[in-house]
C-alpha cells in the first residue's frame, strides 16, 4: 500500500528519518510524539504536498511526487484535526465536495456520486446532520462529518491529523472506533495522529512511535508493547 | 436551499431583470417600439429619429449596465472565493484603482496608440492584472482577513494620489475628462464599441466556466482544495485574468465603479444560503445587473434636478453592506 525508503522529512532541514517502512491496507496505524517532532510534517509528505529531503515515498509502487493532483486525490485524503465549519454549506453539500477528483471538469455530480455520499452518510450515522449547515455542528460533528467527507472521496490511505485533539472523552472513542470500523470493512490503511495513549493503544493494530532524541520513526505492533515502554520512547524525558 | 425555493428566488431575479432593461430602454423624452428596435440593429436608418435614439442612446447604455453589473459583482465573487475574504471586492481591494491609474498613464501619455480605444482597454485590464497579482503576492504574507482589506484599502489611496499627482500635470481639458469618467457613468459607451465590450465579457465568461468546480473547494480553503486534486496555480492564474478582465474592461468604460463587486456577491449568499458557485455566479451576475440598471434609473430621472454621479449611488447601497459584514463577524468572533 504505501512504503517509505530511507527518507529523511522535513521542510528544509531534516526534521524526522523513517528507516523502510512498509504499511498494509486493512490495518489502523497510530502516530504518536511529542509537539513539533514533525508528526503533521510526515503526514502532508505522505499526501505529497511537502517533498522528501531525501529517500522516496511509493504510493502503491508509484512515487507519490509523480503523480497528477486528480489521480492522487482519488488515493489519499487527508482530515485536519479542525474543521471549523461553512456558513450557507450543508452537510451534503460538503460531502459531496468529497466526490470532487470523480466529477469532469465543471464539477457536475451525477447520481452514482449521490449514492456514494448517502451510503457513508448510513455508516457514519449521520442522517439526522444531511440538511444541516455545516458551521451550526457541534465540535464532535464536525469531525464527523470531516471523517465522513475523506470516506466519501474512497481513497485507499486515509490520513488524520490530531483528529480527536478538540473532542471530549466520549467523542474521541467513538471517532476512532469508527475509524476502526472503516479500515476494516473496507480495507482501508488509516494514519491517525494522537497524543491519547490509551485509545492509541487499545484500538490502533500497530504504533508508529517518533522518538525526539534519535529523530527516528519506528513501527511497532500494538499487542507486544506497554504504555510505559510507549512513553519511553516517545517521551523520554519524562 | 432546496430546489423549490432556488427555482421561485431565480424566477424572481430574472423577472425583475427584465421589467428593468425594459423600463431602462424607455426612459426618455421619446417612446421606442419593438420595431424601432429590430430595425434599429438589423436594418439601420439613420434618417429615422427613433432608431437613431435607440442605437447610439438607449441599447449602448442600457447594455453597458447589465454588463458592468454583472462583471463586476462576478469579480467580486471570485475575489471573496478566492482570498476567503467577504469583504473582498475589485474597488474595496485597489483593483479598479490600479486600472484607473493605467487608464490615466495611457491617456496622459499623449500616444495616440494608447489613447485610442484598444490601447485605453489593454491599460485597463493590465492595470487590473498587476494589480490583483501584488495583491495575490501580499496575501501570502498576511494571514488575517482585515488585514488584507486594510492592504487593499492602502494601495488604493496611494495609487489614487498618484493620479492626483499625474492629474496636476495634465491640460484643463483632459483634467476635466478624467475627473469626470472618475465619477462612474455609463454614458460614455457608443454604439460600435459595443462588440468589443462583448467579446472581452464573453471571453471572460468562457474562462469561468473552468473556475466554478476549483472556486466550490476554495469554499473549504486552499490547502483542503489542493488534497481534493485542484491544480492550486492554475487556478490562480485564471481567476487573476478572470478578475482583470472583468474589472479592467469595466473600468475602462465606465469608471471605477465601486461597492457593486463587494456588495452583490453578499447579498446573494444571504438570498439563496448556498456556497454552490453555478448558482452564485449566475445569481451574482443577474443581482449586478439589477442594481445597476436600478442606480441609472435612479440618475436619470433625477438628472432635470441634480447631476448625481453613479459612484454616490453605488456608495448608498455598498457602504452599509460593508458595515453590516464586520458587525455581524465581529459578533460571530465574540461568541
Amino acid at each position: 500500500m504505501l512504503r517509505i525508503e530511507k527518507a529523511e522529512i522535513g521542510h528544509r532541514s531534516s526534521l524526522l528519518e523513517v528507516q523502510d517502512l512498509q504499511l498494509l491496507p486493512g490495518k489502523l496505524y497510530a502516530l504518536i510524539g511529542r509537539n513539533g517532532v514533525g508528526k503533521s510534517t510526515f503526514l502532508q509528505t505522505l499526501i505529497g504536498t511537502i517533498s522528501t529531503i531525501s529517500g522516496d515515498v511509493f504510493l502503491n509502487e508509484i512515487h507519490v511526487n509523480s503523480l497528477p493532483n486528480k489521480s492522487r486525490a482519488k488515493q489519499v485524503s487527508f482530515v485536519g484535526s479542525t474543521f471549523n465549519g461553512i456558513e450557507n454549506l450543508s452537510v451534503f453539500d460538503y460531502l459531496l465536495l468529497g466526490r470532487v477528483p470523480y466529477t469532469n471538469v465543471f464539477g457536475l455530480t451525477d447520481s452514482n456520486d449521490k449514492e456514494v455520499v448517502d451510503s457513508i452518510i448510513q455508516l457514519v450515522s449521520i442522517e439526522f446532520l444531511k440538511t444541516k449547515f455545516t458551521n451550526e455542528l457541534s465540535d464532535g460533528e464536525k469531525q464527523l462529518v470531516a471523517i465522513a467527507q475523506a470516506l466519501v472521496q474512497q481513497t485507499k490511505l486515509v490520513l488524520l491529523d490530531e483528529p480527536t485533539a478538540f473532542l471530549d472523552y466520549e467523542n474521541k472513542w467513538k471517532i476512532i472506533e469508527l475509524l476502526k470500523k472503516c479500515t476494516g470493512e473496507n480495507n482501508l490503511c488509516t494514519i491517525f495522529s494522537s497524543h491519547d495513549l490509551e485509545i492509541a493503544l487499545d484500538k490502533a493494530d500497530y504504533l508508529l512511535l517518533i522518538n525526539p532524541i534519535t529523530k527516528k520513526l519506528t513501527q511497532v505492533a500494538t499487542k507486544s508493547i506497554k504504555k510505559q515502554e510507549v512513553i519511553s520512547i516517545c517521551f523520554p524525558s519524562l | 436551499m432546496n430546489r423549490s425555493k432556488f427555482f421561485r428566488n431565480t424566477l424572481i431575479l430574472s423577472f425583475l431583470l427584465v421589467i428593468l432593461v425594459i423600463i431602462h430602454m424607455q426612459t426618455g423624452e421619446v417612446l421606442l417600439t419593438f420595431s424601432d428596435a429590430w430595425n434599429g440593429l438589423f436594418s439601420f436608418d439613420e434618417l429615422n429619429q427613433s432608431q437613431v435614439i435607440f442605437r447610439e442612446l438607449r441599447l449602448p447604455r442600457t447594455s453597458i449596465a447589465i454588463l458592468a453589473g454583472a462583471g463586476l459583482s462576478i469579480a467580486g465573487l471570485l475575489m471573496q472565493t478566492f482570498f476567503n475574504n467577504p469583504l473582498a471586492g475589485p474597488s474595496i481591494l485597489g483593483i479598479s484603482t490600479g486600472s484607473s491609474l493605467f487608464v490615466a498613464l495611457a491617456l496622459m501619455s499623449g500616444f495616440s496608440l494608447f489613447s485610442s480605444t484598444v490601447g485605453v482597454i489593454s491599460a485597463a485590464i493590465f492595470g487590473a492584472l498587476i494589480y490583483s497579482l501584488l495583491l495575490l503576492i501580499f496575501s501570502r504574507f498576511v494571514r488575517s482577513n482585515v488585514s488584507l482589506l486594510i492592504i487593499g484599502i492602502m494601495l488604493g489611496s496611494f495609487t489614487n494620489s498618484i493620479i492626483q499627482v499625474l492629474q496636476s500635470y495634465t491640460d484643463v481639458n483632459a483634467l476635466k475628462a478624467f475627473t469626470i469618467w472618475g465619477f462612474g457613468s455609463l454614458q460614455q459607451v457608443n454604439f460600435n464599441q459595443l462588440p468589443t465590450i462583448i467579446f472581452c465579457f464573453l471571453f471572460a465568461v468562457l474562462l469561468l466556466l473552468f473556475l466554478v468546480k476549483p472556486l466550490n473547494t476554495y469554499v473549504l480553503g486552499e490547502q483542503k482544495a489542493a488534497i481534493l486534486g485542484v491544480n492550486i496555480k492554475w487556478v490562480k492564474t485564471l481567476v487573476i485574468i478572470c478578475v482583470a478582465v472583468f474589472t479592467g474592461l469595466i473600468t475602462a468604460y465606465c469608471g471605477p465603479i465601486a461597492f457593486i463587486g463587494l456588495a452583490v456577491p453578499n447579498i446573494v449568499k444571504i438570498i439563496f444560503k448556498t456556497c454552490n458557485h453555478w448558482i452564485l455566479i449566475v445569481a451574482s451576475a443577474m443581482l449586478g445587473a439589477i442594481l445597476l440598471l436600478s442606480c441609472d434609473l435612479l440618475i436619470l430621472h433625477l438628472e432635470a434636478m441634480i447631476q448625481l454621479p453613479l459612484n454616490s449611488i453605488t456608495a448608498l447601497f455598498g457602504a452599509p453592506i460593508v458595515i453590516w459584514i464586520l458587525l455581524k463577524n465581529r459578533i460571530h468572533a465574540s461568541n
